[in-house]
């Protein structure tokens, strides 16, 4: 609609009471208007992008060397106390007796191996008991395993320090802690004998000392005796049997659906078939818990600084009164004021965000290749955390699902703050925002 | 049909305990092409009635028509738009947006409006001509004189060929050389390209220069001087 009354001279112009929506052109001028205000005050533009890159940064570093201790604490875990998949007799799980047997391990683990071609199948039992020698007894936790195969798949072989490792055929071998040896004062050769729970009453059986063993980590040294499979079945008198038949992957990924449908294979009801997080479930909610208690710790440090960016904003947005009265006086509606002071958040906060993902990546990548080494601070080579031992080296891991969780909400927490600001100025009246000094 | 119309217009504001009648019944009406001064004492309402009429401000009682629209049947959004389409503003001072140079404070309107770019620059040219800053667009305001910077605003006003132009006290930051220089040149802009200005000014200098003058007191039109 154009006006009659219009002066002749002037060229035509958009009908007044259009009142649709701005054009494009409108946001981009207002985009622009945004970079060039925080260029205005550069100072404070990178002061404030600091403080969100700075903070960005330093939880990316952690969330990368968090998940990295739990990849090894998880792989640790899964190769020495478990698999991936486990076999085990049903009620193994919730009650863990020497005496619930696998009975036909080897035939089951034929099964798991022709099943699952690329799995590294071991079989294991677990025997608590006292070590006594002539100077001591001591209880202990005795591992029975295949030592060959067992190589493949941990490496406690390789922690050996002193005498020689296990034979598969070794029915009286026991390869001893370090820690527990000097308390049974007994070195390698000497013999050692176990007593525990038999079938029917406490048997006992003459071991010999064949090596000693050092991981670094004081409790498990102060406890550990390794012995072979051979050599818990003699002593339970139980031939072909395992308390554990366990698979172990290249991979944790996808290996949840493995275990229903290995217990399809084997069709057998006396026995429990379980993926590594049922088997695991103290180290699964020890990682679920720490992982939340630190993201709770890094949200709360996130919103104390989008408190200060909402301060900074806040400030910016009032010391610029008179110019938003200005623009509402020549017709620009308020919603375009509040959306341009939410654009300087928006792109102040992906610059501050992408910054602090660079930042975060260049401060992860050596702690990915080399790992951070905490040995000389803890003291030891290795180190106990939930009941797994692992490496005092620690590795960071990338992360990227997190990473780019936390640097996404880095910008939207960005964005958030100015939401406020935005909202006052775009309450402004033209008349009283001019008269502001 | 006037552009501008005003029918009993009111503007009381509360001050502490009492009432402050700004504006106490104006009647008004301003033809397309008039050149026209509000003088009068501080005080006397000359703002408050640029604002109501430039629909910055809402009257307590009475009606501002404005190039055919009733003012109080607008809705916010409506009147921001007519305000960009229709009506140019200039202020007493620092009403530049620090940020953008001489020509993209002229352009900004235009922008806004999402008028095309070859037109823009046609006209944005023009205008900068015609305000005699040719040469100086990129400057930004701050590296302009205060009198410089009210031409920019005068070509912000004009740049978008609006029906009306408001300016409140454009000239009193000015020294009187320059002030003068400023209204013959918006009076020029209104005998060539028919903009009706109205404007707010203590400026004797100014007013000499007008072709119609209000004088206001009390929130009240108390002389309407029409000159050839
Ligand atoms: N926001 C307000 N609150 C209270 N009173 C106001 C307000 N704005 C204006 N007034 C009063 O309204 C009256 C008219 O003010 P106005 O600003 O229109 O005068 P003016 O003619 O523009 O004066 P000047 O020449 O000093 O600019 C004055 O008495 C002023 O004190
Ligand atoms: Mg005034």
């Amino acid at each position: 609609m154009r006006s009659p009354s219009a002066n002749p001279h002037a060229p035509t112009t958009p009908a007044v009471t259009s009142a649709g929506s701005a054009p494009l052109q409108a946001w981009l001028t207002l985009l622009g208007l945004a970079l060039r205000n925080l260029r205005r005050n550069l100072r404070r533009t990178l002061i404030t992008a600091t403080a969100i890159g700075g903070g960005l940064g330093l939880v990316l570093v952690a969330v990368n060397m968090n998940e990295g201790t739990y990849k090894a604490m998880m792989d640790t875990a899964i190769s020495a106390q478990a698999g991936h998949v486990v076999i085990q007799a049903a009620g193994y799980q919730a009650d863990p007796d020497p005496l619930r047997l696998v009975a036909g391990a080897r035939g089951v683990a034929e099964t798991a191996r022709a099943v699952y071609p690329e799995a590294r199948v071991v079989q294991r039992s677990r025997i608590a008991g006292l070590l006594t020698s002539p100077a001591n007894a001591v209880g202990a936790g005795l591992l029975a395993i295949e030592p060959s195969a067992e190589r493949a798949v941990t490496d406690t072989h390789t922690k050996l320090s002193a005498g020689e490792w296990l034979a598969d055929d070794d029915d009286r071998g026991v390869v001893l802690g370090e820690e527990l040896a000097r308390r049974l004062k007994v070195g390698v050769g000497d013999k050692v004998v176990l007593m525990a729970q038999g079938e029917a009453e406490v048997s006992s059986r003459l071991l010999r000392v064949r090596g000693l063993l050092r991981t670094g980590a004081v409790e498990i040294d102060a406890g550990l005796a390794v012995t072979t499979l051979a050599c818990a079945q003699a002593f339970l008198e139980r031939p072909d049997t395992a308390n554990q038949i366990s698979l172990h992957l290249p991979s944790a990924e996808g290996t949840g659906p493995m275990a229903a449908s290995l217990a399809g294979s084997l069709a057998r009801a006396e026995l429990e078939v379980l993926d590594w997080e049922q088997a695991l479930p103290e180290v699964v909610e020890f990682i679920r818990a720490d992982r939340v208690n630190n993201a709770v710790t890094m949200g709360i440090i996130g919103i104390i600084v989008a408190i200060g960016v909402l301060n900074t904003v806040l400030m910016s947005v009032m010391e610029r009164i008179r110019e938003f009265g200005v623009m509402l006086a020549l017709g620009l509606p308020p919603r375009q004021i509040a959306a341009l002071i939410v654009l300087e958040g928006t792109l102040l906060g992906a610059g501050a965000a992408a910054a602090g993902l660079l930042l975060g990546v260049v401060l992860s990548w050596p702690l990915v290749t080399y790992g951070l080494d905490y040995s000389d601070m803890l003291g030891s080579e290795s180190f106990e955390t939930a009941g797994v031992v692992i490496s005092s080296t620690l590795f960071a891991t990338w992360d990227v699902g997190g990473m780019a969780g936390w640097t996404l909400a880095a910008w939207l927490m960005t964005i958030l703050s100015t939401l406020w600001p935005a909202w006052t100025a775009a309450r402004l009246s033209p008349v009283d925002a001019m008269r502001h000094v | 049909m006037p552009i501008v119309s005003t029918r009993q217009l009111h503007r009381t504001y509360l001050q502490g305990e009492g009432e402050v009648h700004a504006l106490d019944g104006v009647d008004l009406d301003i033809e397309p092409g008039e050149f026209v001064a509000l003088m009068g004492a501080s005080g006397s309402g000359k703002t408050t009635l640029l604002n109501l009429i430039g629909g910055l401000d809402r009257p307590t009682r009475g009606e501002v028509q404005v190039d055919g629209h009733a003012l109080g049947a607008l809705s916010s959004g409506a009147l921001s738009r007519l305000r960009l389409d229709r009506i140019g503003f200039v202020f007493q001072a620092y009403n530049l947006i620090p940020v953008l140079s001489a020509r993209e404070n002229a352009e900004f309107v235009l922008l806004m409006r999402g008028v095309p770019a070859d037109e823009r620059r046609r006209r944005v040219d023009a205008t900068l001509a015609a305000v005699g800053l040719e040469g100086l667009g990129d400057r930004l305001p701050s590296a302009l004189s205060g009198g410089q910077q009210q031409r920019v605003a005068v070509a912000r006003a004009i740049a978008g060929a609006p029906a009306l132009v408001l300016a409140d006290e454009p000239t009193a930051n000015l020294d009187s050389r320059t002030g003068t220089e400023l209204v013959e040149m918006m009076r020029r802009l209104n005998t060539e390209q028919g903009i009706t200005f109205v404007f707010a000014t203590h400026d004797t200098k100014v007013e000499e220069r007008a072709r119609r003058v209000i004088w206001m007191e009390d929130g009240k039109v108390q002389r309407d001087e029409r000159r050839g």
